[in-house]
């Protein structure tokens, strides 16, 4: 995995800091390429001023404004309100280091940053995150020797400082996203890709494509391999993929449906729905020795188990009941079974937050199918999305936020809800894509 | 080995592309393997990704697709309700229909696909799916063609054979098709 992450600077002092000259010249390079629509909620939102980057001019590529990266990464969250460019006062960006003004304009926190060009296509980043209120500089951190390439994946790694320094909580922005994009060849025939992109559905890069169907795809928790279900035999099998494409395995092709593969936090072992007993069944597979145990008994239809936080458990669909409704049961007990959704008559689709407290998924109400969230403590649970095809929630690495896809009449949209259902933000990826797999933290590994 | 295969298929394929009459199908250079590689051109170096050459995957079982099944004019296909399995009276007539042409012929053998509208869990509906070819084989079972000739696949809603967003299109996805293998 890529090394980039950055280094801690000398922090200003006081007296520098209220002295020191802010950029020479605002760059005009706001851009409203993400839309955030905010969509209410009671949590606070907290507001946030991240001034353009000095000497972002010398960086040509568009695509890497530091600070409109930052602001995006940190709206999209739902726990930040980032001041709009355009409302920054120029006289201010191109003046004194005013904190004054920051704190009449109501922005709590205030973001500086410096790009210098090292040559060779080569940059040094500075970035600054200061408490407005008490003068504090909460964060003060270099990244050196970052390539132009590489400019966004720095933003990304900004975006976790000043969310970790501001929320206590780990950030969620460098990882990336896994989905399926689904194409037409000649406009007539489907082409299945498989894509894999920064977490804000940049620099999408494709790892696979297939004429036949391609779905469900789930992360190794190292971030080094995909699992997920292919047609490419004309019938749904489980295959592992690394990432470099070295290598690549069908891991199950038993007669009968092969599907919905949720990898293990350590990486040994793959929930899995077979049909081979005869109706669909949840089994664990030992990754390495093939070998599988069976979880649940029913002769309804079982899918779509994911694990809980602790791993001792699992979350799986099941109509035993009639409809689709979540239910958990543990590892070391399969035959005790517990129901956790009673709202709504259809319920699927389960995926845990990593540490523990909420499940969200599918519900179906009047407004058609609709990602809501259940925290596992109260049980209490709130629909949080306002469109209404919703499929295959998945939760950031940190838990705060929740990529799914929905049907537009364009056809898939990939988007991004905060977990308190404050942003709804569709991703920077064109054309027709579906089930994102958000990944794991990109620096973990 | 598995490069040669992959060439193998592809001129098959290509083979097999231009003995077919229908469809203009594609250009020479549209089914040649493309090394996938997003590395490349993205500028990105970002986690050493890297593809595979898999260009070609799943175009023979795509192909399948553009065969034409149906016997005596009678469409091999059989429709569902929303969330059902259960066969209707129009669907068992294409059944009957098709048990008779089983039995006039011992040694075919049947594959049932089982599809779903797009609206709710891809998963769950994967299974749905199933539930649906496992009644329409329950049915040619009750009718006498022994069960080693009948294969059930689903194909949950990945499938469509109707793109739109309304009843129309959904009602034409929920269904089974009859293929017979060669």
């Amino acid at each position: 995995m890529m090394q980039l992450s950055g280094i801690s600077i000398n922090r200003f002092t006081k007296a520098l800091l209220l002295c020191a000259s802010l950029w020479g010249s605002a760059q005009a390079l706001a851009q409203d390429a993400v839309r955030v629509e905010i969509t209410g909620g009671t949590e606070q939102s907290l507001p946030i001023a991240v001034t353009p980057f000095k000497n972002q001019v010398a960086v040509i590529n568009p695509d890497f404004n530091l600070a409109q990266i930052i602001r995006d990464d940190l709206a999209r969250s739902g726990s930040f309100t980032p001041m709009k460019e355009s409302e920054m006062s120029a006289a201010v960006l191109a003046g004194e280091l005013n904190l004054d003004y920051w704190r009449k304009m109501l922005q709590d926190y205030l973001v500086i940053g410096e790009i210098r060009a090292q040559g060779g296509d080569m940059y040094q980043v500075d970035m600054r995150l200061i408490n407005t209120l008490n003068n504090q500089e909460m964060v003060a951190r270099r990244w050196n020797g970052v390539s132009a390439p590489l400019l966004r994946t720095a933003a990304h790694q900004m975006s976790d400082a000043i969310y970790t320094a501001v929320t206590g909580r780990g950030g969620a922005f460098d990882s990336r996203m896994a989905y399926v994009r689904v194409e037409r060849v000649q406009g007539k025939r489907k082409m299945f890709l498989l894509e894999v992109a920064d977490s804000d559905g940049y620099a999408p890069r494709t790892i696979l494509r297939s004429y036949m169907p391609l779905m469900s795809v789930s992360w190794s928790p190292d971030g080094s391999k995909l699992a997920y279900v292919s047609f490419e035999n004309r019938r749904p099998e489980i295959i592992v993929q690394s990432l470099d494409g070295r290598s690549r395995q069908s891991v199950a092709a038993y007669e009968g449906i092969n599907s919905a593969p949720a990898w293990s936090a350590d990486g040994r072992s793959l929930l899995m729905t077979l049909s081979k007993g005869g109706n669909p069944d949840i089994y664990v597979m030992d990754i390495e020795s093939k070998r599988l145990t069976q979880l649940t008994f029913d002769a309804a239809i079982e899918t779509e188990a994911v694990w809980s936080a602790d791993g001792q458990s699992i979350f799986f669909n099941s109509d035993r009941r009639g409809q689709p409704q979540i239910f958990q049961t543990s590892l070391a007990n399969p035959r005790d079974v517990k129901r956790l959704t009673f709202e709504g008559k259809y319920n699927a689709r389960p995926v845990a937050s990593g540490d523990g407290r909420y499940l969200a998924y599918v519900r179906q109400d009047i407004g058609g199918f609709k990602v809501t969230t259940q925290d596992l403590v109260s049980g209490s649970a709130k629909v949080i999305s306002t469109t209404g095809t919703d499929e295959s929630p998945s939760f950031s690495p940190n838990g705060d936020m929740i990529a799914y896809s929905y049907n537009d009449y364009r056809g898939g949209v990939i988007a991004v809800l905060s977990r308190n259902g404050r942003a709804f933000t569709k991703l920077a990826i064109n054309g027709d894509v579906r089930d994102p797999a958000w990944g794991p933290l990109n620096n973990s590994q | 080995m598995r490069q040669k295969m992959r060439v193998a298929l592809v001129s098959s394929l290509s083979v097999l592309l231009a003995a077919c009459s229908d469809p203009p199908v594609d250009d020479a250079g549209a089914n040649k393997p493309v090394v996938v590689d997003g590395a490349a051109g993205m500028g990105m170096n970002n986690g050493g990704l890297k593809g595979i050459d898999l260009n070609t995957l799943g175009a023979m079982a795509a192909l399948e697709d553009e065969k034409n099944y149906a016997v005596g004019g009678v469409q091999p296909t059989i429709y569902f309700g929303l969330d059902q399995f259960t066969i209707d009276g129009k669907g068992q007539a294409v059944i009957n229909h098709y048990v008779r042409y089983l039995q006039s012929k011992p040694t075919a053998s049947i594959v049932l696909e089982g599809h779903c509208d797009d609206r709710g869990s891809s998963e769950y509906n994967m299974a749905l799916g199933e539930r649906r070819a496992k009644a329409v084989k329950d049915a040619l079972s009750f009718a006498g063609i022994a069960s080693a000739r009948i294969r059930v696949v689903s194909f949950g809603e990945e499938r469509p054979a109707a793109e739109g967003n309304d009843e129309a299109s959904w009602s034409l996805n929920r269904r089974v098709e009859m293929k017979f293998p060669q």
